[in-house]
């Protein structure tokens, strides 16, 4: 069935509606009162109440802000983590140092009795043991130097030198250094350790004051004191005099800097005076 | 409601000046708008929606709306001395109805011009049109089988042109769209059906 365009708009022109899909008469009027009743309504004018944030802070609230919150207190709490895991490790370091430097000490110690006791027994064929027992007590002291210099990196001064006057003690007690060399040399250095920490100290405490020049110098007129003291006693019992000598010379030159305001020199005269009466110390004992 | 109004207060219409009449008058003359509209506009929402009730309450909207609109413009041209301006009714009325229909109904489905069909709300124009359509083996019920096959865009632009009878221009003014589109659009659905009626 061939059709041609034509003849479609043709039959589609003719078409026209009739009066069976149509309103009523009465419903057309009853519109079109209801259309001259209606009041003219005004134009609504929308007023939001509360402001609509714009969608970029919508975004930024829900993706953005939250990561920023997370960033800083993860940062936050993480420091006060790590400050206490490092607290921790420290304290544990701490302890295991201690533990072993007294286990050192109490080595040290053992092996200064066990040659003291050969000593005494005087004995030519204990000689090999004697100097197997001195290098002991050498290595020892040595070891124990170590973990002190161990401690002075770590600005503890104050517990290094309680730990090598432990050690010096022990070393110079009844003449040990005359049973072996290298248990003199040992004693020798550790004196000249402690007297290094003794310095720093002194330093420390200096600086520590430095804000007030009279703390510092009444610190040093206090410590010339106490010298004097002990140089005092020291005269009674010494037979030798020139080291007592130098030693005074050393106070006195102390003294005068501490008088010229010069702390410097006075602290290092002072440690001058601290090496010649450690020496003069080992000299007089018994 | 979508009412882009502005082109067609531009064009030319054989009714009588609103701007310069009385108020008595100007009811009088909506009244005229409105008798001569009212048919049409009312299939038109019926075909759209195939609901009687739905329809008629639409239709009173657009009205009532474009009773409100003129009295406006008639008070604004008062004031602006400016009365230069002619109105295109019927395409104002349609595009109004349309989006009224869109806005309130958001109709995906397909057209419902077969139920029209169906209540033999159109006919051929005269007994011996009929004759003639016979001679050339078309028959208006087999038109609107596949009238009803067509898109649904298509199937409104069949209905405002033919079916109502609107000119070109009131589609494109109905429709928002340039009358050269109006036209090769009804070309190509008339090919269209010829194709369809020949498969």
């Amino acid at each position: 069935m061939s059709k041609d365009v034509n003849t479609i708009i043709n039959t589609l022109q003719k078409i026209r509606p009739n009066k069976s899909v149509c309103l009523s008469d009465d419903k057309k009027a009853s519109i079109l009162k209801t259309v001259f009743e209606t009041p003219i309504a005004k134009p609504i004018v929308h007023r939001h109440t509360s402001r609509i944030p714009s969608p970029f802070i919508v975004m930024f609230s829900r993706y953005v802000l939250p990561v920023f919150v997370l960033f800083f207190v993860g940062r936050v709490f993480g420091e006060g983590m790590l400050q206490k895991a490092q607290l921790a490790i420290g304290n544990y370091n701490d302890v295991k140092s201690e533990v072993k430097l007294n286990n050192s000490l109490l080595e040290t110690r053992k092996d200064i009795v066990a040659l003291k006791s050969l000593d005494t027994l005087n004995s030519d064929t204990d000689l090999a043991e004697k100097i197997a027992l001195a290098d002991k007590v050498t290595t020892g002291s040595r070891e124990i130097r170590n973990q002190v210099a161990s401690l002075v990196k770590e600005n503890k001064i104050t517990e290094a030198k309680q730990v090598v006057l432990t050690l010096e003690t022990a070393l110079k007690a009844d003449e040990l250094y005359k049973v072996a060399t290298s248990v003199s040399n040992a004693v020798f250095e550790t004196t000249d350790l402690r007297l290094e920490l003794e310095r720093q100290e002194t330093e420390a405490s200096v600086s520590r004051s430095a804000t007030s020049s009279t703390s510092t110098i009444n610190i040093l007129n206090e410590r010339l004191s106490a010298d004097k003291k002990n140089l005092a006693k020291l005269e009674v019992t010494a037979s030798t005099t020139d080291m007592i000598d130098s030693a005074n010379k050393s106070l006195v030159k102390s003294e005068e800097y501490i008088k010229a305001g010069d702390v410097e020199n006075a602290i290092i005269s002072l440690q001058a005076h601290d090496r010649i009466v450690a020496e003069l110390k080992l000299v007089l004992l018994p | 409601m979508k009412e882009d109004h502005t082109h067609i207060e531009h064009m030319n219409d054989s009714y009588t000046d609103i701007w310069s009449i009385s108020d008595t008058d100007f009811k009088k003359h909506f009244e005229n708008i409105y008798y001569e509209h009212i048919d049409s506009l009312y299939r038109f929402a019926y075909f759209r929606i195939t609901d009687t009730e739905k329809a008629t309450d639409l239709v009173q909207d657009v009205f009532i709306k474009y009773f409100a609109y003129l009295q406006k413009l008639r008070q604004n041209r008062e004031v602006e001395n400016d009365t230069n301006v002619d109105l295109n009714h019927r395409a104002f009325l349609f595009q109004s109805l349309r989006n009224a229909i869109i806005d309130q109904y958001r109709l995906k489905k397909s057209y419902s011009l077969d139920a029209l069909i169906d209540n033999e709300g159109y006919d051929l124009l005269s007994d011996e049109d009929a004759t003639s359509s016979t001679e050339t083996d078309i028959s208006f019920k087999e038109l609107s089988k596949h009238i009803v096959k067509l898109k649904p865009a298509h199937q409104e632009l069949i209905y405002m042109r033919y079916f109502e009878g609107m000119s070109v221009t009131e589609i494109s003014l109905a429709l928002n769209e340039r009358e050269n589109t109006i036209s090769v659009k009804l070309h190509r659905i008339a090919e269209t059906l010829k194709k369809n009626m020949r498969s």
